[in-house]
């Protein structure tokens, strides 16, 4: 399955959205921990 | 998590964690690889219990819950059975009982000894969303040729709108469970809704949360604009956390096959409070429009005398928006909170009944912008109700306005 | 009517393999950033700046920047009195140049011109020898040059020997890195989701950092941080003093020191007493070079916390468990190079206080090192 260069241009967005949500995300809820420390 | 019926408090998963990752992961796999639907259906229904079991997972809240689903079931099988004698007015005296049931089991403080979960507390985690689905069924089950308790269980448990819907009606589910929707080109669309879900939740709305009025421990402490600053940016704050949740889920659904319904369309674009309440959670209001409101009025414009039809209407108008605020929660500040809405929602009704619409020509910007405000600072005022004691509010409001009020 | 059991409608099968490529090139994209990332953060230092460490993740991503290294280690540990922030607190604004660490990262560099130094700063707030003990168990398998710590006789008073107190973070009790570096917390819940944190912290750098990132932006988590900008905005808008609490602040303070050295207890059932002697076993069977100083008490303040005569027979009881044994056991006791303007409070020092102190354990600590080269 190709993908074009628009694509990559998404996965790009996507990543950097990643990390602003495991950067910044409340730590309360910190991202993919089942339990706060 | 602010969205969620007040009574309910969330401990467990959270759509931030590897359980609910692993799960949709594994269901989303599932349901593009297997067309075999009663295979399918019975894998996505053991991660629906899967997930739910990661809340409270106590025998009783098992139990009831076993017990809701079977009964309600049945029920549904005995109206297809009936069909016309099981009339309107049979129907909605079973909508009664399961709202009655869904009061009782979700504050076993109510009504003290006379609730039986006083004696047995119970946990389902969304309920309030579930007894909405049995209601979808009850009413569309004439509709489903052949009706599958397995079909109807996923229906009503399934997981990514198990905490907080969007809530689907039955007929569309079941035709979505035997004819999925897979777009490859809405693949990429999806992952992004997701992403920016999870930007809205959790790195916006639960950090900025503390500045919304239900965070102050001490509210009647607080400073005059500070409780405007927190009156003001609650109502966004909870948009931002409950469209956040259902960009999670209506994504993740649709990687899945599931085209949900929407839950919000622009609401802060409202210019009226009746366009407001026909913007935000939409899922929940036409439910209680399609399965309350209507069905009453039929029976109204059947029966009763025309010159006090309008009347009665608009009662049932402001009773399903008293309904509304109590389905969040059974407290004076949910029945408030309803009371208020209900009362504008009638008294606009009234407005375009004697003043009439008024082919004016087209409003212009500032007067929309105004409009807009108005909606939000008067949805934001009447949030403030939700806080817990109505001793609070005389203080906040006094506060608010400037006043200084001594207990 | 009978239902078809297959699905009708399009296929999933085109979707999911969309899904699995696009996955797929995200997953690349992110191990390129994490790579680049890697080299910026280890390139920059910035793993090095003294933050608060609230988060077993902040620690080991410290940590692990300690360990890669070159050159010579030194591992400062222990209480407020080594994170050394109570500076900020009082108007310092340039704190972290003036901890004791900082000081002795100088101190060192030019005695030991042209070779890396590396003198890294692991103290919490409040810790106690039960923490303490998590600590060193956690740094040991760095094998710094040295190991600096603190001790109290406050840390052994009986307030802490209850249930509930006995440690002041139960997850560094938790958190385990073992001798390569592999960073895992060991909890009787939490099960998958635990193993699969440990996994990311692990191999995400990205993952791994946020904490730390976190720590030094927020100073917690962003949660907190507009917290405390909210409370500090209605405070402003009430229009209170805020003077006044400062003051109130240190008085409240002294009270309770007071009343915690009242209950000081070095006996053997005393269950930081025996976090110390296990610290000490430790320390000897890894033969790791430690030297353990004494926080001295602001000379003015005292007499108010304690006895002179109770004092010295602790510190001679103290002296006595430590049994220092140089050069791999050096026990420093309470100085008396201070003045009083040198504290902040009874117990925390300010940046001249901080310089005195380092010029005492600048020349051991270097003693330390020399032995142990010429082992």
């Amino acid at each position: 399955m190709a993908l074009s260069r628009k694509d990559i241009i998404q996965i790009l967005w996507l990543v950097a959205k990643i990390a602003v949500i495991v950067l910044l995300s409340n730590t309360g809820h910190a991202l993919f921990v089942y339990q706060n420390f | 998590m602010l969205f969620q019926s007040a009574a309910a408090s969330v401990g467990g998963l959270s759509l931030n964690s590897f359980e609910f990752l692993l799960i949709s992961a594994a269901a989303i796999i599932i349901s593009c690889v297997v067309s075999h639907q009663p295979v399918r259906n019975c894998a996505l229904l053991l991660l629906s219990l899967a997930f739910f079991a990661g809340f409270a997972f106590d025998p009783a809240s098992i139990a009831v819950l076993g017990c809701f689903l079977a009964v309600s079931y049945w029920i549904g099988l005995l109206r297809k059975q009936y069909g016309a004698r099981f009339t309107m007015e049979l129907q909605l005296v079973v909508i009664a009982g399961l709202w009655i049931f869904l009061f009782l089991a979700r504050d076993p403080k109510l009504l003290g000894g006379a609730n039986p979960f006083h004696y047995l507390p119970i946990h389902i985690i969304g309920i309030s969303y579930m007894v909405f689905r049995s209601i979808s069924y009850l009413m569309e089950v004439e509709f489903i040729g052949k009706p599958s308790f397995l079909r109807f269980c996923l229906y009503v448990m399934f997981f990514p709108a198990l905490l907080a819907g969007p809530i689907e009606r039955y007929r569309t589910f079941e035709g979505q469970l035997a004819s999925p929707v897979f777009d490859s080109k809405a693949v990429m669309p999806a992952l992004h809704r997701i992403a920016n879900g999870m930007i809205k939740k959790f790195v916006l709305a639960d950090n900025l949360a503390v500045f919304g009025i239900f965070s102050f421990d001490n509210a009647a402490e607080m400073s005059g604009p500070m409780l405007w600053v927190g009156a003001l940016s609650q109502l966004g704050l909870i948009y931002l956390d409950f469209s956040g949740y259902c960009d999670i889920v209506i994504g993740t659904a649709s990687l899945m096959g599931f085209r949900l319904v929407e839950n919000f369309n622009r609401p802060f674009d409202s210019t009226t409070i009746q366009e407001f309440w026909n913007r935000w959670h939409i899922s929940l209001s036409t439910l209680v429009r399609d399965y309350i409101f209507t069905p009453i009025n039929i029976i109204v414009i059947k029966k009763a005398p025309r010159r006090i039809q309008f009347a009665l209407i608009s009662l049932v108008y402001f009773g399903s928006m008293i309904l509304i605020g109590l389905w969040h929660g059974v407290t004076w500040g949910f029945l408030a909170f309803g009371t208020i809405h209900g009362g504008a929602l009638v008294a606009s009704q009234l407005h375009r009944k004697y003043v009439g619409v008024g082919a004016k020509g087209p409003v212009s910007w500032p007067v929309i912008y105004l409009r807009r405000i108005l909606v939000y600072a008067f949805v934001s005022t009447t949030l403030i109700l939700w806080l817990k004691s109505y001793s609070e509010w005389g203080a906040i409001y006094g506060k608010m306005l400037g006043l200084q009020l001594w207990h | 009517m009978k239902e078809p059991s297959e699905t009708t409608g399009s296929r999933g099968v085109a979707a999911i393999s969309r899904l699995g490529a696009i996955v797929a090139a995200t997953i690349v994209l992110l191990i390129l950033f994490d790579v680049l990332l890697r080299v910026v953060v280890a390139g920059s230092g910035i793993l090095q700046t003294m933050v608060d460490i609230q988060a077993p993740a902040t620690l080991y991503a410290k940590l692990e920047d300690f360990r890669n290294a070159k050159g010579l280690k030194v591992a400062v540990l222990g209480d407020s009195l080594v994170f050394g922030r109570a500076m900020r607190d009082k108007g310092d604004s340039g704190w972290r140049a003036h901890t004791l660490s900082s000081q002795l990262q100088g101190w060192l560099a030019e005695k030991h011109p042209g070779q890396p130094v590396s003198v890294a700063n692991f103290g919490m707030n409040g810790t106690l020898p039960t923490d303490l003990e998590n600590l060193i168990r956690i740094v040991l398998p760095v094998r710094p040059d040295v190991i600096v710590f603190d001790l109290s006789l406050r840390s052994f008073s009986r307030d802490f020997d209850r249930d509930g107190d006995i440690r002041t973070r139960d997850w560094l009790n938790e958190l385990n890195v073992s001798a390569d570096g592999t960073y895992s917390i060991v909890k009787d819940r939490g099960g998958l989701a635990n193993w699969l944190h440990g996994q990311l912290v692990n191999y995400w750098f990205l993952y791994r950092f946020r904490d730390f990132l976190q720590s030094l932006l927020f100073d917690g988590s962003p949660f907190t941080f507009l917290a405390s900008a909210r409370n500090a905005a209605d405070s402003w808008l009430r229009g209170s003093a805020k003077d006044a609490g400062d003051d109130l602040g240190d008085v409240v303070l002294l009270m309770r020191a007071r009343s915690r050295y009242e209950k000081i207890d070095l006996a053997p059932d005393n269950p930081q007493r025996q976090a110390l002697d296990r610290i000490l076993n430790r320390l000897s069977e890894a033969k790791q070079p430690a030297l353990i100083f004494y926080a001295t008490e602001n000379p003015k303040v005292l007499p108010e916390l304690l006895p002179r005569q109770t004092f010295d027979q602790l510190q001679a009881q103290l002296a006595q468990i430590i049994s220092p044994q140089p050069p791999s056991r050096v026990f420093v006791g309470p100085l008396a190079i201070y003045g009083a303007t040198d504290f902040l409070d009874h117990v925390h020092l300010d940046r001249v206080g901080y310089r005195r102190l380092s010029e005492q354990l600048g020349p051991r600590i270097d003693e330390m090192i020399s032995q142990r080269v010429m082992r």
